[in-house]
């Protein structure tokens, strides 16, 4: 697991998986808003690109850089429908907290990692009710944000096999 | 090189990350004061996105309705003997419906009300649905270009679905009834009660505002009071039910959770509040006849409705629907409508 990590790893692998990131990340948008609801689910909905963004800054966070993450984020805020910029801060912090125990995590067995995403997760949300509630704007009851955290994490193992995946590969190839 | 973003410690990575979080703070910061502009440069942006996305979603969505469609066809012979049910007891509703609708005809003539012809609607398909569990909303294909404004109604066949907030050149938002920002100022029919639907994300938007809770019963109809000049008067909503939590709510008439086209209300023309004494009838040359009073009709998510007074009773225009009732003045009936 360790050895997938390249922290010096060339430019153009980089700027590759960061484009891989980025795709990855618009067709999760794409599929969000469109017309029909794909995932009927009662109370709240994962938030998978925030999923997507924490799998992916534990295997390769040399491919995130934080102005990618930013403009994303807010991007992700503007289709939603949320407060832009809110949201887009807090989960870019939630990923920026991963940033220096990336490799540690790496170490860690797997339902370590999914207990960190789990307390971000869930960190994350009501943080966000609370910044909104403090300047004062409407908001959904804090129930939602809580279910969302939940969805978030029950969520994250796939979408981490799905990062695994992804990054896995094209390490590998760049190795050999 | 970009040493920074591997380790995260040094002074570069740093200043960026600080950079890129400023720049958020400062979009939330900036949204917070100026709403409306923010909100403009978003459904600008999801106008161009929009296609982009439909396309990208196209092969998942169109598996998701042929599973849908395949779904529906095994349910077919049920639906098919329940609609034939259904369809008997229509028949009854159609003789009351004609009995009501010449009453109508009677009544609009005894008035002399002529409907506001302006009073036409845009059909719209839905393009996106903008939504999170954060947010209810969904884009709809017809913009300023088709004269869509701010404030003004979207209904399905159904019933009322919410409002437009935000326009772009041929995309508009609309801000359905569920959303948590959604106040809408409703009356129950037949009790006179004026209340607020206040939307909480949650798929039956709750009654706020109610004076005295005992007179409304779960089943009554709910239905736009015309308060506050947003809406006009009379617009179907829903029907009042009671939540688990017990508090009011209202199950929408409309089909929120599959929206494909909604009929938007040119309910009335962009009005801009100039100043007080602007306000008077005959110096509005674009008010319609008998409309005194003027809400501006904010783009922002938090027009509030509730705040304004001055009910203006509005014919119901609402009922575009039905055909053009045959006005006959002579025959005249003294006693009491079935009154809304």
């Amino acid at each position: 697991m360790p050895a997938d990590f390249a922290p010096s790893s060339p430019l153009a692998s980089r700027l590759g998986g960061s484009a891989l990131f980025t795709v990855s990340l618009l067709v999760i948008l794409a599929l969000e808003s469109a017309p029909i609801r794909l995932l009927p689910l009662p109370g709240g909905a994962p938030d998978t690109g925030f999923a997507l963004a924490l799998a992916w800054m534990m295997r390769r966070p040399d491919q995130l850089p934080p102005w990618l993450l930013g403009a994303l984020f807010l991007l992700a805020d503007l289709v939603h429908g949320v407060p832009p910029g809110a949201g887009a801060a807090l989960a870019l912090a939630a990923c920026e907290f991963l940033r220096p125990r990336a490799k540690a995590l790496a170490a860690l067995p797997f339902w370590g990692r999914w207990l960190t995403v789990t307390a971000l997760a869930l960190a994350r949300y009501p943080a966000e009710a609370l910044v909104l509630g403090v300047l004062l704007v409407p908001h959904p009851p804090l129930g939602t944000y809580l279910v969302s955290g939940l969805f978030t994490t029950a969520f994250w193992p796939s979408v981490a096999g799905f990062v695994h995946l992804l990054t896995g590969r094209r390490s590998r190839r760049q190795r050999g | 090189m970009r040493q920074a973003a591997g380790n995260g410690g040094s002074l570069l990575g740093r200043a960026a990350l600080g950079a890129v979080f400023l720049v958020l703070v400062a979009v939330f910061l900036l949204w917070r004061i100026d709403s409306p502009r923010v909100e403009q440069l978003r459904i600008a942006l999801l106008e161009r996105l929009t296609p982009v996305f439909s396309a990208i979603a196209t092969p998942v969505t169109g598996a998701a309705d042929f599973l849908r469609n395949f779904r529906s066809y095994a349910e077919l012979r049920r639906e098919n003997r329940e609609l034939r049910e259904q369809l008997r007891q229509m028949r009854i509703w159609r003789e009351k419906a004609r009995a009501a609708e010449a009453l109508y005809a009677q009544l609009l003539a005894l008035n002399k009300v002529r409907l506001d012809p302006r009073l036409t609607h845009v059909t719209a398909r839905v393009t996106a649905d903008s939504g999170s569990p954060f947010s209810r909303s969904v884009l709809i294909n017809v913009g300023r270009r088709d004269g869509i404004r701010d404030g003004w109604a979207a209904m399905d066949g159904l019933g009322l679905v919410g409002r437009i907030a935000g326009t772009a050149e041929r995309t508009a938002r609309v801000l359905l009834v569920t959303d948590a920002t959604s106040r809408i100022p409703v009356t129950i029919a037949r009790r006179a009660e004026r209340v607020i639907l206040a939307g909480d994300n949650s798929p039956y938007p709750l009654l706020d505002f109610v004076e005295n809770p005992e007179a409304v019963r779960p089943g009554d109809r709910v239905v736009t009071s015309g308060d506050g000049g947003l809406f006009p008067a009379g617009l179907p909503v829903g029907t009042v039910a009671l939540g688990t939590d017990g508090r009011l709510r209202v199950i929408p008439f409309a089909d929120l959770g599959r929206l494909e086209f909604l009929r938007i209300l040119r309910s009335r023309p962009p009005e801009k509040v100039a100043s007080e004494i602007d306000l008077a009838p005959d110096t509005l040359p674009s008010a319609p006849a008998g409309e005194t009073e003027n809400e501006d009709a904010a783009p922002a998510a938090q027009a509030d409705a509730a705040t304004a007074e001055a009910p203006s009773p509005i014919p119901p225009e609402a009922l575009e629907a039905l055909p053009r009732p045959p006005r006959r003045p002579d025959s005249e009936r003294p006693e009491s409508p079935d009154a809304r």
